[in-house]
């Protein structure tokens, strides 16, 4: 009797601990109010509307567009400490920094012949005019004068040949299309192309990121270090964990860096990096999880970044292979897996109000994106019809693949692709499995579709439309009408007439009429959120370009 | 040190050679039938196809399984582990700094458990029946259910976000200053060290238990010998078989298993290097990885199969 007394009295102890643990500051119980939710989503249960759009005012509210200029004046000192899941191979030797995500690191350190504008433009930086030639075909670029890489050599002509030469070496394809480089004189440097591609200014004018040619003498050196122009240079690099940047001294742009150095850390795990961020180790952090993203949202603390260009998203959808000898292979299939899906349900289920819904390719901010377009809306009595009309008037069974990331999203995807026909079975697969699929094409049925949706189509779409494109590419058809019209789109002489062929790309492809749905049902777009303190000023993370900031104007208002 | 035991040794070192190459072989298979590319997850979105062959080449991937296989055998022989694809650096260099950095949490929160956990033990088997052996055996089984990721987090939300008084994450190198490694390793350490700890108590109970009622106990009563000396001498010396075994097992099992509590404190060490690798395809550095623990736990076991010869006369000269 009395060992059970002492038992029960000790539960009761640890309960209480426990639940003290847990307890009632602002943010422990944001937590619990999160974990909450995170339950909601596990049991399939959507969590209340008026949350939601609370969620969406929270966002709309924290969010701050900023722009160098409207900060005030800066102050000089202090180390930045940023975080993300996002892990580089290498922040020096830039040829091997092969996605999206290592701009961050690269533009630390480096940089690149042009930026972006706000309106999503090409802007320029190292670069101060380019003149471009569709004729014969070449692009010529005035360099800028006085610049020097951190090393102290000068960069000019020379350094941008020998660099777009270590590109070409590791089968870059931003620079595949360059024949050759002729070395006007030191500020002149013309790159004549091997086709005309109205690609390439911004191929080799944004993703190359120039070092030191001397520095380029000791690869292995380099890997582990930097030596570029940019406006930080690496002191230390631990790779998955933390790269340390100081000032570099002879950095062109006059009175900048206001930073003392730049920290950039890898916290895998979500829960820990938003707990570490809270308590003041980092001043600044990626959030990829929706859930956590929410938390933190609702805390009403912090200052949230937005991207305003468009540039460097990153689309999730749902893409058929239509390469198989399936349903699939008939447009009319297709067509009616779109019109099966209600995005705007689904995102507002399973987004937190974090999620913008797409009907077509890109972000609906960018100037390829036609909002004048109807596209694909949700209409199942329309999908039956289309799924009859193809010949399957009781429809037929197929297979979802996702990864743990999308499960919950996909898996009710499925619940409304089953109830026009399309009956799914989900099959899971971890995040590299997913890769390994889609880069031989050799998914079956449906599986997510993940895609740098920039404006420009040429470049971005192509990656996915080409015959040669080393993802999806293998899973869809490649009708000659599309494959004639990317062909006209990269071959376009002048900006406006591109704008125009990718319109007439995105009618192709997405309209609600005939449209020929190969890339099946974009959902939504995921405007990672940047969550930083409001002492942290300038840093335009993510504001130009998703993987990218401006850490040159940034300093630190403490 | 007897001939027996050397012999017995050198018996247990041929066997774990023999492991060791078996564990080798059987990672190199698995791996090989996972599906994924490492050099495609490298690549990553924006890959061309001469990308993918460039680096496919330049990595040895290209080549057939069997040829891959000896390569990484015959260098492993001249001390030389190959190039991770997601790192760009030379395997080995990155396994030792993070080894090193589990081992610098391993061997305290080890150290805790086996010392706390022999303490309580005896604590609570001299106590047979009391409030104070029910308070520890409720202890001991909470130690053993509770789920490692929510104990962490649990803790950095105490420790951490609510008093402030301890880092959330991260580790610091002792070499960078002992406070800031104390820091840093106290949470990880504790949650490292909960399972074990309630392990080696509950072992160390039972096992005490059992020789409390053993004839040469009562004997050594009988001849009029201090119960410290009985307790010290004779008992915990013959229940410290058992618990020895656990030991062994655990501390292997604690290098190769600290995955959960690397990731949830970001703590740059093997378990976080591998759960990275494995998610990116990084075979090259999975396959290391797990001839590293495997070394480990034959060690491990190595020193357990020694001390029970230490111990144990009755094994010594077996």
């Amino acid at each position: 009797m009395k060992k059970k007394l002492v038992s029960v009295l000790l539960a009761a102890c640890l309960v209480t601990g426990l639940l003290a643990g847990c307890g009632n500051s602002g943010s422990d119980a944001s937590t619990q109010e999160a974990a909450g939710e995170e339950a909601a989503a596990e049991t399939g249960e959507e969590p209340a509307e008026e949350e939601q759009s609370e969620m969406a005012a929270a966002m709309e509210e924290a969010t701050v567009e900023e722009t160098p200029a409207d900060s005030g004046e800066a102050k000089y000192g202090g180390v930045l400490k940023y975080a993300s899941h996002i892990t580089v191979s290498t922040p020096g030797y830039t040829p091997e920094c092969t996605n999206n995500a290592s701009l961050l690191f690269l533009t630390t350190a480096y940089e690149s012949l042009v930026t972006y504008a706000d309106d999503g433009s090409l802007a320029p930086l190292l670069a101060t005019e380019w003149e471009v030639n569709s004729e014969e075909p070449s692009i010529t670029w005035t360099l800028r004068e006085g610049v020097q890489f951190a090393d102290g050599t000068p960069f000019n002509a020379e350094a941008v040949k020998r660099n777009i030469e270590e590109y070409q070496k590791s089968e870059r394809n931003e620079t595949a299309n360059v024949e050759s480089c002729e070395v006007i004189d030191d500020t002149h440097i013309k790159m004549v192309l091997k086709a005309w591609n109205s690609s390439t200014v911004e191929s080799v004018g944004f993703f190359v990121y120039y070092m030191s040619p001397e520095a380029l003498n000791d690869v292995d050196t380099l890997r582990n270090s930097s030596c570029g122009t940019g406006p930080f240079q690496v002191t230390s690099f631990e790779p998955g964990v933390c790269t340390k940047y100081a000032k570099n001294e002879n950095y062109w742009q006059e009175g900048k860096p206001y930073l003392d150095g730049v920290e950039i850390y890898v916290v895998d795990e979500p829960t820990t990096r938003s707990s570490a961020f809270q308590a003041g180790e980092y001043d600044i952090i990626l959030m990829n999880n929706l859930t956590v993203a929410s938390e933190l949202l609702s805390t009403g603390k912090y200052v949230v970044g937005k991207n305003k260009t468009g540039q460097g998203l990153v689309m999730t959808g749902l893409i058929p292979n239509s390469a198989e000898d399936g349903p699939f292979a008939d447009p009319k299939v297709r067509q009616a897996m779109c019109y099966a899906l209600d995005v705007d349900a689904l995102c507002e289920a399973f987004g937190y109000g974090l999620l913008t819904t797409l009907a077509q390719w890109g972000s609906p901010d960018a100037v390829t994106y036609d909002t004048s377009l109807e596209c694909f809306s949700y209409n199942p009595d329309k999908a039956r019809e289309l799924l009859a009309e193809a010949g399957y008037p009781d429809g037929f069974d197929t297979t979802l693949t996702t990864d743990a990331g999308n499960s919950d999203m996909f898996t009710a995807a499925a619940n409304m692709l089953s109830e026009v026909g399309i009956r799914c079975e989900i099959n899971l697969v971890d995040e590299s499995a997913q890769v390994n699929l889609y880069s031989t094409g050799t998914w079956t049925g449906i599986m997510g579709h993940f895609a740098a949706i920039s404006p420009d189509l040429g470049l971005y779409m192509g990656r996915h439309l080409d015959t040669n494109g080393a993802f999806y590419a293998k899973g869809i058809q490649h009708p000659d009408d599309a494959m004639a019209l990317l062909e006209a789109i990269r071959t376009a002489p002048t900006e406006e007439e591109k704008i125009k062929l990718e319109h007439e790309m995105q009618a192709l492809i997405y309209n609600a009429e005939d449209g020929i749905a190969l890339f099946g049902r974009p959902l939504f777009v995921q405007n990672e959120p940047i969550f930083k303190y409001d002492y942290v000023k300038n840093d335009g993370r993510s504001v130009y370009h998703m993987g990218t900031w401006t850490v040159a104007d940034c300093w630190l208002d403490k | 040190m007897s001939n027996k035991l050397l012999k017995m040794i050198g018996r247990r070192i041929v066997q774990s050679i023999i492991v060791i190459f078996l564990v080798t072989l059987i990672v190199f298979l698995l791996n090989q039938m996972v599906p994924g590319d490492p050099i495609v997850n490298f690549l990553g979105s924006n890959a061309t196809e001469e990308q993918i062959e460039y680096y496919t080449q330049l990595f040895g991937y290209d080549q057939p399984v069997l040829v891959q296989y000896f390569k990484w055998i015959q260098g492993l022989f001249r001390g030389e582990m190959g190039r991770s694809v997601a790192m760009q650096a030379e395997i080995s260099t990155i396994l030792f700094q993070r080894l090193k950095v589990t081992l610098s949490i391993v061997f305290p929160a080890f150290i805790l458990a086996v010392v706390l956990g022999v303490v309580l033990g005896i604590v609570a088997a001299k106590n047979r029946g009391t409030a104070i052996d029910s308070v520890i055996s409720f202890f001991a089984n909470i130690g053993m259910s509770m789920p490692m990721f929510w104990f962490g987090m649990i803790l950095i939300l105490i420790f951490a976000l609510k008093l402030g008084v301890l880092p959330t994450s991260g580790f610091t190198a002792f070499s960078e200053g002992a406070g800031e490694w104390a820091s840093h390793i106290v949470l990880p350490m504790i949650v490292l060290a909960m399972g074990p700890l309630a392990q080696f108590t509950r072992q160390t109970r039972s096992s005490m238990l059992e020789v409390i009622r053993q004839d040469y106990v009562t004997t050594a009563r009988a001849k009029g010998i201090s119960q410290k000396a009985i307790t010290f001498k004779h008992q915990l010396r013959n229940a410290f078989i058992p618990i020895i075994t656990v030991m062994g097992v655990t501390l292997g099992g604690m290098i190769g298993g600290t995955v959960l509590v690397e990731s949830i404190f970001v703590v740059p060490g093997l378990g976080n290097l591998m759960i990275t690798s494995i998610k990116g395809r990084d075979f090259m550095v999975v396959q290391n990885g797990v001839l590293v623990i495997a070394i480990a736990v034959a060690i491990c076991n190595l020193i357990v199969d020694i001390l029970y010869g230490v111990i144990d006369p009755r094994i010594r000269n077996d």
